[in-house]
């Protein structure tokens, strides 16, 4: 048998005793769905419904110069990574 | 008892992600739901398969807030319009809305209802547009919106202007009570006057929704229960134009559906006082 | 050019430019009108930043909400959104991040925008019926051999030389521990067994088979390819972990495995 051959009758095997397990795994699976969270879509505040005719209060004339520095969990993970350390 | 899926009838609220859940497992009772036509433009998944399944117990308002019927340029309206439609399609809404306003420029689309100035350039398009999309959909409702500016260009008022897309198109009117408010307040248009103006036959939904008042303009946010002020409106255009489908909206700081369930309801008693009050309308 | 077209380019135009004021198209004392205006922009801005922070929610956590709030303004001025629809903004991330000086520092930050957008665009994508265990086992070794398969279309391949998944991971509500080394290559798919998109973690070897068959390679060639890329590629492992992941769409002529009727998982 070849290497190929091998790994057809072993993907064929695998296959044939999964038999209808598939169902049963998306109705094991149907509790995960129960609470659906695309991200932000759990807060109301932040609604998944990213389109909404709702106005704004906050007006927006920030100049475009660059003068912001990333203050999230980025820092904290062994601080800053350098392009040096790419593998 | 169901509501017939295909009229739209009575008090509605907008149906948000954040109740979905809600919705599956309570189906609450409620006259009508709402979405938003564009949050539904995906090819499937979650959002929709909600809205399918929910789709058979409520009559179903699509309300699209992307279309830019006033947007000059070209480059957008085919395409949204083919997508509304296939919204359309699959969920065989009762009632399909949009705003008077435009949304892009070429290349770019500016995801928000801007002021469209009131000109007979801006009339002869929309009409030319809505006339297009009613092809397509069906009639259509176009919404009076809020704004922050008036333009100098402009030649009249907005409620001209809807009465004349109407008149030409055949497309209804959907008054929204708080932005006639919102305008009263940023641009000195007095409301009532508005309302009294507005053609009887054309106005064929109602809006109600919260508003803020800051400094510089008073905004349409859609966050807060609905004024006193505008209540006050709203018993008047009920006097006005009878008992028509009326809408709770609530888009920003959603709270629970309780909340939306409870203005609805409040809705329903004002509509029911301002009509025993006003035995025939005028 | 018509009036109406000149007057909303105008108004586009001061709308992207930081402070922008059409000047003189608005009636009342030109200051009120100004900060009127940039109550437009404010919309614009919230948008951006919404339907960003919708797609990329780790990306946010990691750089922050200040800076994330800056990001989606630059990213919604550079890369124009071409569709009146909010939640296909964010889909050039990955690219704007390679050539935005102010990430240079978190070379990751790019990958982690493949990764979350793939997760994102997953959610939405069309709910095509799954290739079931049944109709692979009915073909037999020659069937299987010659058997060209199309990934499912809420299915992306993800490999990055960093630990987007364990910095994933780590912001997840579990809160799995920060990984330790950076970089650490990272291979997954991208799925959406029934409605919820997930990451199924892949070896070098179910990768390439992967990869082979999303090429148009048959199901015999993939395999081999994987064998060679990874001596361990195990199929008896992979293929029931794809499978139930959703990983392919159902094959023509083979019976279809429509999801279970909806009522059930709603109202029950």
């Amino acid at each position: 048998m070849t290497k190929r051959d091998l790994l057809l009758a072993a993907t064929l095997a695998a296959v044939a005793t999964m038999g209808g397990n598939l169902a049963q795994a998306a109705e094991a699976g149907k509790d995960k769905c129960y609470g659906i969270a695309k991200a932000g879509a759990n807060d109301c505040a932040n609604a998944t419904g990213t389109h909404s005719c709702a106005g704004q209060n906050k007006t927006d004339n920030d100049a475009n110069e660059w003068k912001y520095v990333a203050k999230g969990t980025c820092e904290g993970m062994g601080g800053k990574l350098t392009a040096a350390a790419k593998k | 008892m169901r509501p017939d899926p295909q009229t739209l009838d009575g008090f509605g609220i907008g149906l948000r992600a954040c109740h979905f859940r809600d919705f599956l497992d309570q189906r609450p009772v409620v006259d009508w739901i709402e979405v938003h036509t564009e949050n539904y433009f995906g090819a499937g998944g979650w959002d929709l398969h909600v809205l399918e399944t929910l789709r058979p117990d409520y009559p179903l308002s699509l309300h699209g807030v992307g279309l830019g019927l006033g947007s000059a340029s070209d480059a957008h309206f085919a395409a949204h319009l083919a997508k509304v439609a296939a919204v359309a399609r699959r969920f065989a809404p009762a009632r399909i809305s949009e705003h008077l306003c435009w949304a892009a420029v070429p290349g770019r689309h500016l995801t928000d209802l801007l002021p469209l100035p009131l000109t007979q350039e801006a009339l002869t398009l929309v009409c030319a547009r809505v006339d297009q999309a009613q092809g397509l959909l069906g009639q259509i409702l176009l919404e009076n919106v809020s704004t922050h500016l008036r333009f100098v260009a402009d030649t009249q008022g907005e409620t001209e202007f809807l009465n004349e897309v109407a008149r030409r198109t055949g497309c209804g009117v959907l008054l929204d009570v708080n932005n006639l408010y919102v305008n009263q307040c940023n641009h000195g248009e007095d409301a009532r006057v508005a309302m009294a103006a507005l053609d009887l036959t054309a106005v064929g939904e109602i809006h109600l929704a919260g508003h803020l008042v800051t400094e510089d303009a008073v905004v349409d946010h859609h966050g807060a229960p609905v004024a006193e002020v505008v209540w006050a409106l709203y018993a008047d255009c009920v006097a006005r134009f009878g008992a028509l489908p009326t809408l709770i909206e609530w888009d920003t700081d959603i709270p629970a559906l309780s909340v939306l369930l409870a203005e609805a309801r409040k809705a329903r008693g004002v509509a029911a006082r301002a009509l025993s009050l006003e035995p025939a309308h005028v | 050019m018509s009036e109406l077209r000149q007057l909303q380019d105008r108004f586009a135009a001061a709308l992207l430019a930081p402070g922008g004021d059409p000047g003189g198209l608005f009636r009342g004392a030109p200051d009120l009108m100004a900060r009127r205006f940039a109550l437009y922009r404010g919309n614009l801005t919230a948008n951006w930043e919404r339907a960003l922070a919708n797609a990329y929610p780790v990306i946010r956590t990691l750089v922050g909400e200040e800076f994330f709030r800056a990001l989606a303004r630059e990213y919604g001025r550079a890369v124009p959104l071409a569709e009146g629809d909010l939640n296909r903004f964010g889909h050039l991330l990955a690219g704007f991040l390679e050539n935005f000086p102010p990430v240079s520092d978190y070379p990751y930050l790019p990958d982690m925008a493949r990764l979350e957008w793939g997760l994102h665009q997953a959610h939405y994508a069309l709910d095509t019926p799954i290739l079931t265990p049944q109709t692979l086992a009915a073909l037999g070794i020659e069937g299987l051999d010659g058997l060209r398969l199309a990934l499912h279309g809420a299915c992306t391949l993800v490999e990055s030389p960093w630990d987007v998944l364990g910095i994933r991971e780590a912001h997840a509500p579990t809160g799995a521990p920060w990984p330790a080394d950076l970089a650490r290559t990272s291979r997954a798919l991208v799925c959406r067994p029934r409605w919820r998109a997930e990451l199924v973690p892949l070896t070098a070897g179910e990768l390439a088979v992967l990869r082979a068959i999303d090429q148009g390679e048959t199901l015999g060639e993939a395999l081999e390819q994987g064998c060679d890329a990874d001596p361990d590629f195990d199929p008896a492992q992979a293929l029931p972990r794809w499978l139930g992941a959703g990983a392919f769409k159902s094959v023509p002529n083979s019976q279809p495995h429509r999801e279970p009727p909806h009522e059930r998982d709603a109202s029950s």
